[in-house]
């Protein structure tokens, strides 16, 4: 578990990269692009999360 | 994507280096193994054949693209045709063939990696690696690309010509025989079924905008396909002629096996290391060229400003995809059934069918006041 919990920094550091990516499109209205960013971003977290989690524990 | 990353001008050398690196690192993968289940000795002309054909749609695309869509890319032609949602839903199956070759290569290469050089290194810590290179490569967008492409170009050449020849005394040309190995309805059918590997022409369709002078594109296709076809060929044709056919379709890495062989006396030992990083090397700029696609296909069919800050979160989840199999013969077979057999359709078949419905559609409106026109009036683009 441990082990997971270190593993998962890397996606969680890229995922808030993501959503700050995201947040700024969004100020600059651009709604559907910042939609978009951030269903990619729930997406890969899930995925990575997911892939970890079955390799590491 | 209004800044400079939509302007990427490239030169002509340079897509032609990325065009050959696309495809010819193919060699390296599962396709001389697939050719050889489906043509035993007559595997080296399923490259030949396919190449023929690529360098036919090759042209045929080029020129739709240069009559009619001079300054657009294939997500900008199909919002043209079909409106936005369905650009969209074109654009993130464009780019989910992406992230899944990607994905696949990277599995493919770790595997051959630890398998060859690093056996005690953890999976997960080679693909991160190979990952953060080949998201760094894809971050500095399509010229950055280009010109890394253009630089490691003769690196694979070295890495793939400097195997065939170093085996020269391990070959045996009556182990090309019989002549049309199962049959030419087999290598025929082979040919079309395998062509995926050549994506030139999904490529262009993308790059097109992006070419420094783009009436030079059907040199670029015509050199880029025909020395792809010659290195696919040249190591295909070596290696049957070092191992049985029938042998040859169950190894998943054939160049490493030449590599293995070579002697060139006692003080140079272990020469399989040194092409290794050569093809490593060759592969990472693959990954950057497919991984840029998705990034660019997603920014544009969703209206990103910028498509950079995707390309991490796109690395991630073709690595995630990668280390998701559960061995490396699944990824092999799942990358034979699906990406390989069943690519031509992504690579070939869907592009020109967007092309060709907005040039039916074009002529239906006649030729001023359509909406594609009068954008690019608006623009001030004329055609080249």
């Amino acid at each position: 578990m441990l082990r997971f919990l270190f593993a998962m920094i890397i996606p969680f550091l890229i995922f808030v990269y993501t959503m700050s990516f995201t947040r700024w499109m969004g100020k600059e209205r651009h709604l559907a692009a910042a939609t978009s960013a951030a269903l990619l971003g729930a997406l890969t977290l899930c995925a990575s999360g997911a892939t970890l989690w079955k390799l590491l524990t | 994507m209004k800044n400079q990353e939509g302007k990427a001008s490239v030169a002509g050398r340079e897509l032609t280096a990325l065009m050959i690196l696309v495809v010819a690192t193919n060699a390296f993968l599962i396709y001389p193994q697939y050719v050889s289940q489906s043509a035993y000795e007559a595997a080296w002309m399923e490259p030949i054949v396919s190449g023929a054909l690529t360098l036919v749609l090759f042209y045929f695309v080029e020129w739709l693209m240069r009559k009619y869509y001079p300054q657009l890319d294939i997500v900008e032609v199909s919002k043209e045709v079909f409106g936005r949602v369905i650009a969209a839903l074109l654009a993130m199956l464009f780019a989910a063939y992406f992230i899944c070759t990607t994905a696949m290569v990277v599995r493919e290469f770790t595997e051959n990696v630890i398998m060859t050089v690093l056996p005690a290194t953890p999976i997960l810590l080679v693909g991160a690696v190979f990952m953060g290179a080949v998201g760094y490569i894809a971050y500095a967008g399509l010229e950055g690309i280009s010109r890394t492409a253009y630089i490691f170009l003769p690196i694979l050449l070295i890495g793939l010509v400097g195997v065939c020849v170093a085996t020269m005394n391990w070959w045996h040309p009556a182990m090309l025989l019989p002549f049309w190995g199962t049959g030419i309805p087999r290598v025929l059918t082979g040919s079309l079924e395998y062509s995926s590997v050549f994506s030139n022409v999904l490529l262009l369709t993308i790059i097109y905008k992006h070419a420094h002078n783009p009436r030079q594109m059907r040199r670029i296709g015509s050199v880029s396909v025909t020395v792809s076809t010659l290195l696919l060929c040249l190591l295909i044709i070596t290696y049957h002629m070092v191992f049985p056919a029938v042998e040859s379709e169950q190894v998943s890495f054939a160049l490493y096996r030449l590599a293995r062989l070579i002697y060139l006396g006692p003080f140079f030992q272990r020469l399989e290391s040194v092409f290794i990083f050569l093809w490593v090397t060759a592969a990472t700029v693959k990954m950057a060229v497919t991984l840029w696609c998705s990034a660019y296909l997603l920014g544009k069919a969703f209206g990103w400003p910028t498509y950079r800050p995707g390309i991490p979160i796109l690395a991630l989840l073709s690595w995630s995809i990668a280390m998701w199999a559960d061995s490396w013969v699944q990824v092999v077979d799942l990358d034979g059934r699906y990406l390989l057999r069943w690519g031509w359709t992504v690579v070939f078949v869907l592009p020109i069918v967007v092309l060709l419905l907005g040039v039916v559609g074009r002529a239906f409106k006649g030729s001023t006041g359509e909406p594609g026109e009068r954008r690019r009036r608006r623009r001030g683009i004329t055609h080249a």
